[in-house]
């Protein structure tokens, strides 16, 4: 009988793609081809675009009465304008700055919070996370909406106020799913190896926990954020939104006396609110998906 | 001479569509008869459990089979409609899978699901009648004290009864053909002796054919008549369990055996099976286990045509170019 | 001084399971000499797992003491510890499971280096050669490698601080019948050439009998036999290794003289009075289900806790135990 073979047969070749993969670029891939990912990227991207180019696009200042009271979508105003003379074309692309921004603001606090909480209840466990769990509870329980509007009602309209109340009281979902998700990894083999290793806590949570807990927190996120911005535009819509910073759902809000006269003044700015919701929703689906099970 | 229960002939299965097609099961063809068991033994990927759920019509929706031919008595197990499926299993054919925590419903008790396996075929008796079936199979299996345990639910139970109840739920209505896909991987070694043992026992009641799918050759030499070894979608080798495990013909049954470290031997190093096995959708050309083949040499046939199983249906058969000179090694 | 590498001494784990005292490791002791392999071995709820993992410190034993290389560690701080984590180190049962999905193959392996604040870069290629990979899989991530290039990197990075013991659980169980002889051998070639002990565990009597020098066969939570692996394969005198040797199915032995026990492993929870195994056992008397037996000798290099032992089967019997054969 033949003898020993070499334990590893380096003619053996890997079947392997021809750079490295990792699991995060797999999962990019994955989402990239979906139809749903594709539009709902289109979506966004229009919006994050018209954003962040604003004051190169938008041909007028929104606030300044400049041109003709109620005039149809024709050029130099392609979308029209208010009762006002207000070009609507410079209004909703400077409602997109505002929506992002509060948008990216909040999503920030609840990152960092709701990371904070949900990874410090799942590692230690105990009373800690006793504690931290029933706080989360109360404010999951807690209409966003309304308070919101109580914060605006005691400290007056403002995107500052408005950034703070909307990200002191959505991260309770992140926090949550983050801890779930914490208790499951700290049982995983790789782990328990970073521990044998003699490897501090901190690490243990920043090296090994939360690059794993990221697809899940980009998922919550994603679907928080869409959350967020119909939340902005219903409060501009009630008109207690920021006076000073244009806001589609103060656009929106200002149409209804001329729904019949100036259809312009409602469809542009709904139809800007769709769009975003509609990407990030999108988005976020095609993510859950995707990333739903381990990577 | 014994009757053929399951006759199969040139079975494939492929998974996956168009170009990311992978062939699972490639042509193979085998035969139990009653009172046997056929033990078929590989490795993961080499296509075992597929066959076994192709048999049974449960291929998951990415799977399908393209050729081949079932025949359990005289009807074509491939060719039947979901629906006549239905009607044939739990009756005249009957699975036992490895874990039986997915086999059984984690809501409802064990002793209903046992009555409902008999129910299901035997619509003519009552609640109480399948309800006394059930106690009797339960028994019959080694539950000690049935009644008492009648209504409890699975996750009370260890693994090892829960296995118990899953094969009385497969022998409820006198199957002709059991499949065993892993049945005792999950189980720790003392459980497994018992439940094997209760395997063999069901078998020689009931004169079933048992068709026993595992990784572990232990198991399966001692379980076996006939063995069927499986590489890379094909059968490579397959004859009577003596004649394969004393004597192997084909250089991959020969090496595994050499490699496994064994309770009854003293080895200072064991034999070694170069390389991984195949990716069943990147094969190579010729012979499958060309690669890591000790035998090969390099020779250019083994590189160039595919090897077939040598000899007639029912003899010592292994799909080798070379099996001759195993021999004399 | 102690020449012991290892010496766990009562070593005892219990907790708490929905208000019942489980009891996973009930007085287990034994010593590990450099460069010998030990080995664990039993079914589920035998406390082999809790053992190691009580070794690893990956959980607080109840009491005993563990000492190593003379330190007792067993109520060190984790801060106090982590020099001496740095001798101890371990390969995990699941090949994909233990590797962090998320780092290449060579942050992997460099680890446990740069947590320790060590130099990786050259130490990381030599690994890779000692475990049989190439510098073509250190860019890689795990999910690209099959299971036995897994565990070779779980292999790698245990060894990357050099330790002088590394705790082996259930290392091929998830692997291809075909790969274990790969991993097996590079497991003792490793061991040859850097002299490093091995405490293994698990449930595959004939991956215990290939690797160890010493074994002890646990039952729920106390050690049932212990000895050389001569003394305990050649001679099974506890029923209950006796069973196990018998319950294992090889493709040599013939059905016939398979013991097959009844009944199920208790739950450690609630074990039975006496001598654990009594209710299983197929020489139980009176006296098993009353008195615990102590762990006494009946060799020179074998222990059992049975109050009758078996006796050793005659030369060229067709029983369970045979005489090793070399080949």
């Amino acid at each position: 009988m033949a003898g020993l073979i070499p334990a590893y047969d380096s003619a053996e070749k890997l079947e392997l793609l021809p750079t490295p993969t990792s699991p995060g670029q797999v999962a990019v891939r994955n989402v990239r081809r979906r139809p749903d990912a594709i539009l709902g990227g289109i979506l966004l991207g229009i919006v994050v675009v018209a954003a962040l180019l604003a004051p190169a696009l938008a041909p007028f200042d929104p606030f300044s009465p400049k041109g003709p009271s109620l005039a149809p979508p024709s050029p130099p105003h392609l979308m029209g304008t208010d009762a006002l003379g207000r070009d609507l074309w410079s209004g909703v692309l400077y409602g997109a700055r505002t929506s992002l921004t509060v948008a990216f603001l909040v999503g920030l606090m609840v990152l960092v919070i709701g990371t904070l909480v949900g990874t410090t209840a799942g590692y230690r466990g105990g009373w800690v996370d006793d504690v931290l769990m029933r706080f989360t509870e109360v404010l999951q329980v807690l209409p966003r909406f309304f308070l919101a509007l109580v914060v605006i009602a005691l400290f007056g309209p403002g995107l500052d106020r408005l950034v703070l109340a909307l990200g002191l009281s959505s991260w309770a979902l992140l926090a949550r799913v983050i801890r779930a998700e914490v208790l499951s990894l700290r049982e995983r083999e790789f782990v328990e190896a970073a521990v044998t290793m003699g490897a501090p806590v901190r690490r243990i949570i920043f090296r090994e926990l939360l690059p794993n807990i990221l697809p899940s927190a980009v998922v919550v996120l994603s679907l928080l954020l869409a959350q967020v911005m119909l939340l902005e535009a219903s409060l501009g819509f009630l008109g207690l939104g920021d006076p000073n910073t244009i806001s589609w759902g103060y656009l929106a809000g200002q149409a209804q006396r001329f729904l019949r006269v100036a259809w312009w003044l409602s469809v542009f700015p709904g139809a800007a609110i769709m769009m975003a919701v509609l990407g990030l929703n999108l988005v976020g689906d095609a993510l859950t998906e995707t990333l739903g099970g381990r990577t | 001479m014994s009757a053929t229960i399951l006759d199969v002939s040139n079975l494939s299965v492929v998974f996956g569509k168009g170009s990311a097609a992978v062939p699972a099961v490639r042509g193979i063809s085998f035969a139990v008869a009653r009172g046997e068991t056929l033990g078929i033994v590989g490795e993961s990927g080499c296509g075992k459990t597929a066959t076994g759920l192709a048999l049974l019509g449960l291929l998951p929706s990415s799977g399908r089979v393209t050729s081949g031919v079932a025949r359990l008595g005289n009807r074509d197990l491939l060719a039947m409609s979901p629906r006549e499926l239905r009607g044939i299993r739990g009756r005249r054919l009957a699975m036992v899978f490895q874990d039986p925590a997915t086999a059984l419903n984690p809501v409802l008790s064990i002793g209903r699901q046992v009555s409902e396996a008999v129910a299901a075929h035997n619509s003519e008796l009552d609640r109480a009648q399948a309800k006394k079936r059930a106690l009797d199979l339960l028994e019959a299996v080694g539950v000690p004290d049935p009644a008492a345990r009648y209504r409890d639910l699975p996750h009370v139970w260890s693994g090892g009864m829960r296995q118990r109840a899953v094969v009385a739920m497969a022998i409820a209505n006198r199957p002709r053909l059991l499949i065993a896909d892993e049945p005792t991987t999950a189980l720790d070694v003392t459980i497994q002796a018992q439940v094997l043992d209760l395997l063999r026992l069901v078998q020689g009641e009931t004169g079933a054919g048992l068709i026993l799918i595992s990784h572990d050759f232990g198991v399966v030499a001692e379980m076996s008549d006939r063995i069927a070894v499986m590489y890379a979608g094909e059968i490579v080798e397959t004859g009577t369990a003596g004649k394969v495990m004393e004597t192997p013909r084909h250089p991959y049954t020969a090496a595994l055996l050499r490699s496994v470290p064994d309770l009854d031997l003293d080895r200072e190093q064991l034999e070694v099976i170069g390389g991984q096995p195949p990716n069943p959708s990147l094969l190579p050309s010729g012979c499958p286990f060309r690669p890591r083949c000790f035998l090969s040499g390099g020779r250019a046939v083994c590189r160039e045509t595919a090897p077939r199983l040598d000899g007639e249906k029912g003899s010592h058969q292994a799909a080798c170019h070379f099996a001759a000179e195993l021999a004399i090694r | 001084m102690s020449r012991h590498l290892l010496e766990v001494r009562d070593l005892r784990v219990h907790y708490r399971r929905q208000h019942r005292k489980v009891k996973a490791v009930d007085g287990i002791s034994f010593t590990l000499a450099p460069g010998e392999t030990m080995g664990l071995v039993g079914e589920s709820g035998c406390g082999k797992s809790s053992t190691v993992r009580a070794v690893l410190r990956l959980l607080k034993p109840t009491s005993g003491t563990i000492t190593f290389e003379g330190t007792d560690l067993t109520h060190l701080s984790p801060k106090q510890l982590r020099p001496h984590r740095r001798q101890i180190q371990a390969v995990f049962q699941d090949p994909y499971g233990s590797l962090n999905p998320r780092m290449t193959v060579d942050q992997i392996i460099s680890q446990p280096l740069r947590i320790h604040g060590l130099e990786a870069r050259d130490r990381v290629d030599d690994l890779l050669d000692l475990v049989g990979l190439g510098s073509e899989h250190a860019r890689r991530f795990p999910r690209e490698l099959s299971g036995g290039q897994r565990q070779r990197v779980g292999i790698a990075r245990a060894l990357a601080l050099s330790p002088r013991l590394v705790v082996l659980d259930e290392p091929v169980s998830s692997l291809d019948v075909s790969i274990r002889a790969q991993i097996l051998n590079l497991l003792k070639e490793i061991q040859d050439r850097l002299g490093v002990a091995y405490l293994l565990v698990s449930h595959d009597l004939s991956v215990v009998r290939h690797l160890s020098d010493h074994v002890a066969v646990m039952y729920l939570g106390r050690t049932v036999q212990a000895g050389t692996r001569g003394a305990v394969f050649g001679r099974s005198a506890h029923p209950y290794t006796r069973s196990l040797l018998s319950a294992v199915p090889t493709v040599a032995r013939s059905r016939s003289e398979r013991i097959v026990l009844t009944g199920e492993v208790p739950d450690p929870a609630a074990p039975p009075p006496g001598c654990h195994f009594s209710p299983r056992c197929f020489q139980s008397a009176e006296a098993c289900f009353d008195l615990e037996p102590a762990l006494a000798n009946y060799s020179d290099s074998g222990r059992c806790a049975c109050h009758f032992p078996l006796p050793a089967p005659p030369l060229g019997s067709a029983g369970p135990d045979r005489h090793q054969r070399t080949i």
